[in-house]
């Protein structure tokens, strides 16, 4: 009986817990987000949701009669996948499918439209705030902060760095973190392959921070031994940038930047030594580059 | 036997103590700490 | 069975397992935020197996902060973090067990569940597993399974512990869009084991203790010279075997009161008709130092 009481206690204090966490982590991400769209509205020069939506229809209805037919032309079971493509890359494949409706001109016009859909839904994509992006994590069209640091070899770095870029891979990593040491040579592999486009690889390691000698030491020596030759810099731990980097809690977090130092896409989790991340990782790089590229 | 209960009790709690400060004498507290304040991916069991 | 004579201890078991659980994870607002606490509590080990990246944890998990010694490039083994656990071992046993750890107490809730409950009575030869758990996953792998700079994988922590599921990656992955894409094969491998583990606490009395956990088993160990200890009033003991009966961990507490398996619950003592066990705290065997007073 007095077993039961407990019993009962216990596990309606866990319910408690547990509702209270939901409704404080439904909270805490729509302010987030509230956040994070705050700050993409602020850069001035990228067009909204809605400008972008609005040319789309514009070009869907300046040739109104070929795409009524291309739409009536359409499998009516739209399935997920479907749904989850671009929807450029959707109307390319049903302009594809119906063909033979249209003479070569208008067959080239709707290309050409279709495709200029997928490059404004890229943008979108790239624009969409994450909907619940979490703490710790910076969302995307978060800028770097200012930071005036150096690199191991004590050379000074700072923003302009982005600037010269065409894109920036950002590795954050400690010493101890045996994933993270695991990726250094990929990492090095990737900052020589990507320098071609104009981008560059560079490492933050969070045990360096403020110029800290023994940190520096184990990193110079990780570095070495992994044949790990990009830039590896450090600044304050209580600046911007500082906080920004204490702020990571999973390791490594890889972040892409774009020439004004904005974060592009959902920053990754995990070692680029597994193929799937480096996948993950290309499809930020290529929208940075598209992005860079589009200017 | 050749240790009573209490003569065992005693050398490992005066064990336990010298391990634990010559643990942290070498900066093992310093591995637990950076490692604990920090999401470890492969111990939560993600990637 | 006059419960008024029973020990405070035993007799507020559940609210102490809710509290402790409590206390090892109080930083409850960091489950809502995704994030982990990052203060100087986890320079120090909690007593039970608690998962350091869990949003809420206060301390560092043994377990895990001896791999990650033992894994690191800078050392091969652990004196902290032993040292911190035989003081725990040796001033309270498996106490911490049955008491303070937050996933005996979790496993514990889950047997509440009704449902046919099995007896793990022939099933004791599994106990030794968590000894090879300890010996391997936790100490040899993490020692010998490295790369050329000399880190090791936490072996326990990667492959095997539920808790780490339980309290890092479900809590985090539900606030945390980066680590919900990050989660691979190792989470469903990792994410059956907790199933398989709560299936089977629901079934079984605390499976995972008694059969893999390595924290358990090295204060298991220790069990039979920890101070915190069982007694036996012998002159009061009518030998009903009642104790036997009710000692859901497989213990017979007349023939063994320390044995490596008793978790210090007190289930023997509630069913003791003539109040002969006692817990007691303190040096050696004859001590009658008693934690507690009526």
């Amino acid at each position: 009986m007095k077993f039961n009481r407990v019993t009962a206690l216990s596990l309606s204090l866990v319910l408690a817990f547990s509702l209270a966490a939901c409704g404080q982590g439904a909270s805490s991400a729509s302010s987030a987000s509230s956040a994070s769209s705050s700050a993409s509205s602020a850069a001035a020069e990228t067009k909204t949701e809605e400008q972008l939506l609005a040319e789309e229809n514009e070009i869907l209805s300046a040739n109104d009669a070929l795409w009524e037919k291309v739409f009536s032309s359409m499998d009516k079971n739209v399935t997920e996948t479907t749904l989850s493509t671009n929807y450029g890359d959707f109307l390319l494949s049903a302009v594809e499918k119906a063909k033979d409706q249209f003479s070569d001109e208008e067959y080239k016009t709707l290309t050409a439209d279709a495709e200029k859909i997928r490059d404004i839904e890229n943008q979108i994509a790239a624009l969409a705030p994450a909907e619940d992006s979490a703490s710790g994590a910076a969302a995307q069209g978060t800028a770097f902060p200012q930071f005036e640091g150096s690199d191991l070899e004590g050379n000074p770095v700072d923003n302009s760095l982005f600037a010269g870029n065409a894109f920036t891979v950002v590795n954050f990593w400690f010493n101890g973190c045996k994933p993270c040491v695991e990726e250094l040579d990929d990492l090095n592999a990737l900052n020589e392959k990507v320098k071609a486009q104009g981008g560059e690889v560079i490492g933050i390691n969070t045990e360096t921070l403020d110029g800290n000698q023994q940190g520096i030491e184990t990193a110079k020596k990780l570095l070495a031994a992994t044949g790990a030759s990009y830039r590896n810099i450090y600044f304050a731990s209580g600046s911007d940038a500082g906080k920004f980097a204490l702020n990571i809690m999973a390791f490594p977090t890889t972040y892409v930047f774009d020439r004004d130092g904005n974060v592009v896409g959902q920053p990754l989790l995990g070692g680029i030594d597994k193929e799937e991340n480096l996948a993950a990782l290309q499809k930020n790089i290529d929208a940075a580059l598209a992005k860079d590229n589009a200017k | 036997m050749f240790m009573t209960k209490k003569q065992a009790q005693l050398l490992l709690l005066a064990a336990g103590v010298l391990m634990l400060l010559f643990g942290v004498w070498r900066g093992e507290a310093d591995t637990v700490f950076s490692k604990a304040i920090r999401l470890c991916m492969e111990c939560v069991g993600i990637g | 069975m006059d419960k008024k004579k029973l020990n405070p201890l035993a007799r507020f078991r559940g609210f102490i397992q809710a509290g402790a659980t409590l206390l090892t994870n109080i930083h409850l607002p960091n489950f809502a935020k995704g994030t982990l606490y990052q203060g100087s509590g986890k320079y120090v080990c909690v007593p039970g197996l608690n998962c350091y990246s869990c949003p809420g944890a206060a301390g560092a998990c043994p377990v895990g902060a001896f791999q990650a010694v033992v894994g690191s490039s800078k050392f091969r083994f652990s004196y902290y973090i032993t040292g911190i656990l035989i003081l725990f071992g040796v001033l309270l046993g498996r106490f911490i067990c049955g008491f303070l750890c937050p996933f005996g107490w979790f496993q514990e809730l889950l047997h509440k569940i009704p449902s046919p409950k099995l007896s793990t009575k022939k099933l004791k030869p599994l106990r030794y597993l968590k000894y090879a758990v300890l010996l391997v996953m936790v100490v040899l792998l993490p020692l010998l399974a490295v790369n050329e700079l000399g880190m090791g994988d936490p072996f326990f922590c990667k492959y095997l512990c539920p808790q780490g599921v339980l309290e890092g990656a479900i809590p985090l992955s539900l606030t945390n869009a980066g680590i919900r894409a990050a989660l691979g094969k190792l989470f469903t491998w990792k994410a059956c084991i907790l199933l398989a583990v709560i299936v089977g606490s629901v079934v079984f009395y605390r499976p995972f203790c008694k059969w893999l956990c390595p924290l358990g088993a090295f204060y298991a160990l220790l069990n039979k010279v920890s101070l915190f200890q069982m007694r036996v009033d012998t002159h009061k003991c009518v030998s009903c075997g009642a104790c036997a009966k009710a000692c859901k961990m497989d213990v017979d507490i007349t023939k063994t009161p320390n044995h490596a398996e008793c978790i210090r619950c007190g289930m023997c003592m509630k069913a003791c008709p003539t109040d002969a066990i006692q817990y007691k705290f303190g040096l050696g065997d004859k001590s009658n130092t008693e934690t507690t007073k009526e």
